[in-house]
């Protein structure tokens, strides 16, 4: 009984989402840290994750999207590198960090609001 | 488990740009030297950055990786010679040799350095602010 009052299929989603965007965020910073060594190619959350995590999110039970390789891997279509062959372009970096951020608090507010509705529905009192 | 996550990753780099902007100041400071520890003039020391994995957790991922000083070398191409008899390094001819020491290389770099210190501190921020939504989860 427990499990059925977790599975609402925006808690859920919420939850896998909540995981790729922190690995997304640790690939972000790692380009950020290396953005003068030369040679160093970005990273970003692999495409054939991002495609499983579809595919898994249609299926209706997206916490089972695994992946053989790693979330986050080499960026194979980033665009141009410097003379060092170091392809990190820091603003962007740092806006896609930022949009990263506020998916992550979007998603902390799905989280928190469908734990709050279902100790509202358990208690029968609303916490404001 | 990191509370803050690629702490580690962004505790490289900053400690990496830090080192960076010290040999910077240090060249700098050194560019007239003409007579160092070893009695020859003083060369401009160059930093190369290399990635290096934080694989310290299990299972960490080799792609998210940080960054480390790979060596602090020597510049050895040699330095000016300036026509100066009085100087007390001066050669028999009367010219004494300078720092290899170029002023605008060395602000390029610090700019660079500095640029790269900020990033990365924009990052911790926008971590800990993740850090501080979730522990608001419920709430």
């Amino acid at each position: 009984m427990i499990d059925k009052l977790f599975n609402n299929p925006t808690y859920a989603m919420s939850k896998a989402m909540l995981d790729v965007t922190t690995k997304r965020h640790e690939a972000l910073a790692a380009n950020i840290a290396n953005v003068n060594t030369p040679g160093y190619r970005r990273v970003d959350v692999s495409k054939t994750f991002t495609q499983e995590l579809q595919n898994q999110f249609k299926a209706g039970h997206p916490e089972a999207a695994s992946t053989q390789g790693n979330i986050v891997a080499t960026d194979p279509d980033a665009a141009g590198a410097t003379m060092d062959g170091n392809n990190v372009h820091l603003d962007q970096e740092l806006l896609q960090m930022g949009s990263n951020e506020m998916q992550y608090e979007t998603l902390t507010e799905f989280v928190s609001n469908s734990l709050v509705q279902l100790k509202t529905a358990i208690t029968g009192q609303i916490t404001p | 488990m990191n509370v803050i996550s690629g702490i580690q990753t962004t505790a490289s780099a900053l400690d990496a740009e830090k080192t960076r902007m010290d040999i910077v100041a240090q060249n700098i400071a050194n560019a007239q030297t003409t007579r160092g520890v070893d009695g020859k003039p003083y060369h401009r020391k160059v930093v190369s950055f290399e990635t290096v994995m934080k694989g310290t957790e299990s299972g960490a991922n080799p792609a998210t990786s940080g960054v480390q000083i790979a060596s602090i070398t020597d510049d050895p191409t040699p330095g000016p010679m300036i026509y100066n008899p009085g100087h007390p390094d001066a050669d028999a001819k009367g010219m004494v040799a300078m720092p290899n020491v170029n002023l605008a290389y060395e602000m390029v770099d610090l700019i660079s350095s500095t640029r790269g210190y900020e990033a990365n501190l924009a990052v911790v921020r926008n971590a800990k602010q993740m850090a501080h939504k979730a522990l608001t989860i419920g709430h």
